[in-house]
């Protein structure tokens, strides 16, 4: 418990993934709620 | 987004604090949550017939209580697993185990929220089985989980044990074609929406189950039937891909840990979140009954994702003091 | 740090490692789940969606019109309503149920047991559930489409009869479809549909119903429209051409007026029917929408049985018009000898028993025909004669031609429904009555009475056949009809010519029965029937006044030979005979057949195709009386005055 750890240790690769799982959620919902009608596209 | 944020922010505010600490503190939570829980059976607002959610004070937002239990839970048993400093769990401390997870299990359970209070058994489950669980216990612990399950589908038991709307959910999943309008309507759409798919997917905006409205809470629990639909078996390659990235990189931080402690508190969270993963995505494609449990992330609701961040929040914090000492 | 933060830190590696396993395994599982539903089963699951978004609301196909010989509407359609109940969310159903009964005036019963009978239809089918939807229905739709979004109106078309019940029996009416014939349709029928019932639209049901389309819109999970699919466009039913003539159904129609009987009117050289009318008749526009059950019963149960097509369904004995049977039997079997005379003193006796012939039974003159040869007895439809003839011939000879004539035959006539009468015959005796043949009833059934009975139409064909030389076609109500059916019995010239000779004179010499029905310049020919209900000896017998009144026949046409119209008119319980009940009907008829032909008042009939109120002109009331039945019926009238001498039998 000397030093605080710094910011070179958090994972990183591990809030990568996280992110992008969020963004993949977040396009999902906002991606297909602005989409346009589907009746637009048949 | 906005609960991103937050979570984002909190999550590197735990990670500040030493988890040793936060463990210290680990049965004052514990009673917190006991409370919490109580309180919120008492005073909580009722929302789909549940009373799961009180109000945050200032904020104005609605917390699911439950979800704050899951990090605490989580907590506690890494405290008391790394307590037991053998390598082999024995049947006292399997029981004390269970009385510390069953309590707050019963008490989610009368709010209901059948989801959540299976979330607990995973973690206690994975937390037994590295503190050294004993293969003739797992034996024991699995029938009697085997019966269970078996008992919950079997209609004169499950009459006696469940809610109303949890047999119909049962009922729907056994059997999803034969009301496709009623119970098992919202499986067997989101099973449409799935295989409407295929394995390129429809586009973006062009799932006409989802656009449509025929998959149920579509940006909720149902997420993945949306993703499923408009992305194809590829989307869902990427999605699970990224998933089981996930849940070995956290694997891989607790066998980095510096104790068991931290071990335990990593683990948790993974068994926490692959089980929300595996429920989840197994009823999306129609194997598992409708239970409500969001899939972490992806699922558009503020307490569930707060949940997570804050178990990353624990999990960086073990990775940040592994060299540490 | 914390007493419990203890020294053991190994860590359980080899679980890790497993669990790690596990995760892996997990996400297999659960893509190989994926796999199988978007890979192996994606193409179910495709239409499954598919299905999930579109629904299908009928375009309901116009049904055919029907024209008359010269193009004028007879039939056609007007623009209606009907509500439709959307099913796909029954809780959604169940929770309006109440307000629609209200709300549309419908009992919730019939509501609820509607639902109850549809229930195995898919959910995505809507059901009718009002059709002919009033303004306030209408109305009540439009102001509750966000409350209730279950109903729907689709626009249909009913049909259109001309009014007052106008070619009524012959046009049919559309109803309701019936359970049986969804079931039998192939999927085609829906409850609530309408099909032909009776009649032509009956007949040709399925040349006039035409294909029902679909609009497909696609909808949400709660049943809200968001979009639509391309429409697929109902195909209308065919329309039909009747060979029927407007003005000569008119004719008829009026002639008749409100007396029961019936009137055909055929084109002997192609079998077309020209006019059929039936009295009383019904107003199929009543049936167009849907008939109530107390009016349905009140129409069966009605002792003049309006719906019944007396043109093809009355089977009666046809009297004297039968005797042209008897005599073309005599001439070509030459039994007995065309000389053959006999005298009439108003009766004969036959096997102790005594026989009578009208002229006993006449108000005026003498009581007796004296002697009369065949020609005089086809004139004077002396029955002394025939009984004589007929107990000669015999009955199996008669039955012969009569049965070759069509005589207890269906005719085979594009109708439903339509009844063959009988011819009677040692045979059918036995068979029927299960008792021997009496050698005397030949002497009945020679006259056209016993147990003889006929269709209007089939007297129509009979005599359009024999006049014709024996070329009897099948009648039909299309025009220009392919393959219209022909029996050929061919008789001699000379007999040919007898008979024709003796019809001729029925009208045209002195003495004939029809010598009231005289035409300038048309040669109208013809045979007088009456024919008992009860036959007169009986009600002699009984002392009793006429309380059982006749039926009066007529069979006219023109020319004398190998006619152009031949019309039967056949006018029930008049106590008149037939030559002055029957008669004119078929002489207006006539007339008007010619005054179209040398165009010789233009414009008289051509004036309504589609007589617009329905409350304006009613068949008995004869408001809008065509100038050519006026003036037949003066004629007519003045002749009865002048020139009757004997009314016969």
């Amino acid at each position: 418990m000397k030093d605080a750890p710094g910011t070179r240790d958090y994972d990183w690769w591990l809030l990568a993934i996280l992110t992008t799982i969020c963004a993949l959620g977040v396009i999902e919902i906002y991606g297909s709620r602005c989409a346009g009608s589907p009746s637009a596209s048949l | 987004m906005r609960w991103l944020a937050i979570g984002f922010a909190l999550m590197f505010a735990l990670s500040r604090i030493d988890y040793h600490v936060i463990l210290d503190q680990a049965l004052i939570l514990y009673l917190l949550s006991i409370a919490a829980l109580v309180a919120v059976l008492v005073v909580g607002h009722t929302r789909f017939g549940a009373k799961r959610w009180i109000i945050i004070p200032g904020l104005g937002e609605l917390l699911q209580v439950s979800e704050l239990v899951k990090l605490v839970i989580i907590i506690v048993l890494a405290r008391f697993f790394a307590e037991v400093r053998s390598d082999q769990l024995d049947l006292r401390d399997l029981i004390k185990a269970g009385l510390m997870v069953g309590f707050p299990l019963v008490l989610i359970l009368k709010q209901p929220d059948l989801g959540t209070a299976l979330v607990l058994m995973p973690m206690m489950a994975v937390g037994a089985f590295l503190a050294g669980l004993k293969w003739q216990h797992a034996a024991v612990f699995s029938l009697a989980g085997i019966l269970f399950v078996g008992a919950v589908f079997y209609p004169p038991v499950s009459k006696r044990i469940l809610k109303p709307y949890q047999r119909e959910r049962i009922t729907s999943f056994l059997h999803p074609e034969e009301d496709a309008k009623g119970s098992g309507y919202q499986l067997l759409q989101s099973k449409i929406a799935v295989g409407s798919g295929g394995f390129w997917g429809k586009g973006f905006g062009n799932g006409t189950q989802n656009q449509l409205g025929y998959i149920p809470v579509r940006y909720s629990d149902f997420i993945m039937s949306a993703w499923a639909e408009e992305q194809g078996f590829k989307g869902v390659l990427l999605a699970l891909g990224l998933y089981m990235a996930l849940l070995l990189r956290l694997v891989q931080n607790a066998q980095r840990a510096k104790d068991r402690a931290g071990m335990f508190l990593v683990m948790g969270v993974a068994a926490a979140l692959g089980f929300h993963v595996l429920v989840n995505v197994a009823m999306v494609i129609g194997a598992m009954p409708v239970t409500g449990i969001p899939l972490p992330l992806m699922s558009y609701g503020g307490s569930a994702t707060l949940f997570v961040f804050l178990a990353i929040g624990l999990v960086m914090n073990v990775r940040l003091r592994r060299f540490v000492n | 740090m914390s007493y419990w933060f203890g020294n053991d830190n190994r860590l359980p590696q080899a679980r890790l490692a497993i669990a790690s396993y596990v995760i892996v395994g997990m996400i297999g599982v659960l893509l190989l789940g994926f796999w199988k539903l978007q890979v192996i089963d994606s193409d179910k699951y495709a239409t499954l969606a598919e299905r999930n978004r579109v629904r299908e609301i009928p375009v309901i196909a116009p049904r055919g019109r029907m024209l008359d010989r010269d193009g004028r509407v007879l039939v056609d359609n007007r623009p209606s309503f009907s509500v439709l109940l959307l099913r796909d969310d029954m809780a959604q159903v169940e929770k309006h149920l109440g307000a629609i009964s209200d709300g549309l005036s419908i009992p919730l019963d019939d509501l609820k047991e509607q639902l109850n009978s549809t229930k195995n239809l898919a959910k995505f089918q809507p059901i009718i559930i009002k059709s002919d939807a009033s303004p306030a229905d209408i109305a009540f739709i439009e102001s509750h489409k966000a409350d209730i979004p279950v109903l729907e109106m689709i626009p249909v078309s009913r049909r259109r009869y001309l009014p007052g019940g106008f070619l009524s029996h012959a046009v049919g009416y559309v109803g309701e479809v019936s359970e049986q014939q969804i079931e039998a349709s192939n999927g085609k029928l829906r409850p609530g549909d309408f099909a032909g019932k009776f009649g032509l639209e009956l007949q040709y049901n399925d040349l006039l119903q035409g294909t029902d389309g679909k609009r497909r819109v696609i909808v949400n999970s709660i049943g809200k429209e968001v979009g639509h699919l391309p429409t697929q466009e109902a195909i209308p039913g065919k329309q039909i051409q009747l060979s029927i003539d407007y003005d000569l159904q008119q004719v008829a129609e009026q002639s008749l007026g409100d007396r029961p009987g019936a009137v055909v009117a055929l084109d002997p050289r192609n079998g077309e029917v020209l006019a059929m009318a039936s009295h009383p008749a019904l107003d199929p526009n009543d049936f167009a929408v849907r008939v109530s059950a107390d009016e349905w019963k009140r129409l069966n149960e009605d002792p003049h049985k309006p719906l019944l097509n007396r043109a093809i369904q009355a089977q009666l004995a046809p009297g004297s018009v039968f005797k042209i049977v008897t005599a073309t039997a005599m001439l070509e079997d030459h039994i007995p000898q065309e000389s053959f005379t006999t005298y009439c003193p108003g009766y004969a006796n036959f096997f102790g028993r005594q026989y009578h012939c009208w002229v006993y039974y006449a108000k005026t003159g003498a009581k007796s025909h004296g002697v009369t040869n065949l020609h005089g007895a086809i004139l004077k439809s002396c029955d002394v004669f025939f009984y004589n003839v007929g107990l000669r011939i015999g009955i199996d000879r008669l039955a012969y031609y009569a049965s070759h004539f069509g005589i207890g035959h269906k005719t085979g006539i594009d109708l439903p429904a339509e009844e063959g009468g009988l011819m009677p015959s040692p045979g059918w005796a036995e068979r029927v009555l299960h008792r021997k043949w009496y050698q005397g009833e030949v002497i009945s059934v020679a006259t056209g009475q016993g147990a003889v009975t006929t269709t209007p139409l089939q007297l129509a064909r009979m005599i359009s056949g024999i006049a014709s030389g024996g070329v009897f076609l099948q009648p039909h109500m299309l025009k220009d009809a392919p393959n219209v059916g022909v029996e050929r019995f061919p008789i001699s010239e000379r007999t040919v010519e007898k008979i024709t000779d003796a019809m001729y004179g029925v009208i045209n010499e002195p003495g004939g029965t029809g010598g009231q029905l005289r035409l300038a310049g048309v040669e109208l020919s013809g045979k007088s029937g009456t024919a008992q209900v009860i036959g007169y000896d009986t009600l002699a017998r009984i002392h009793k006044e006429k309380k059982f009144l006749d039926n009066a026949w007529f069979v006219g046409y023109a020319p004398r030979r190998n006619p152009e119209i031949v019309v039967c008119s056949l006018v029930q319980e008049t106590g008149k005979h037939g030559g002055e009940a029957a008669g004119p009907v078929v002489r207006d008829i006539i007339k008007a057949y010619y005054d179209k032909k040398n165009k010789k008042i233009p414009g008289q009939y051509t004036a309504q195709s589609k007589p617009p109120e329905p409350q304006a002109r009613t068949v008995s009331a004869a408001v809008i009386v065509p100038r050519v039945a006026l003036k037949s019926e003066e004629t007519a009238s003045g002749a009865t005055a002048r020139a009757v001498s004997e009314p016969e039998r």
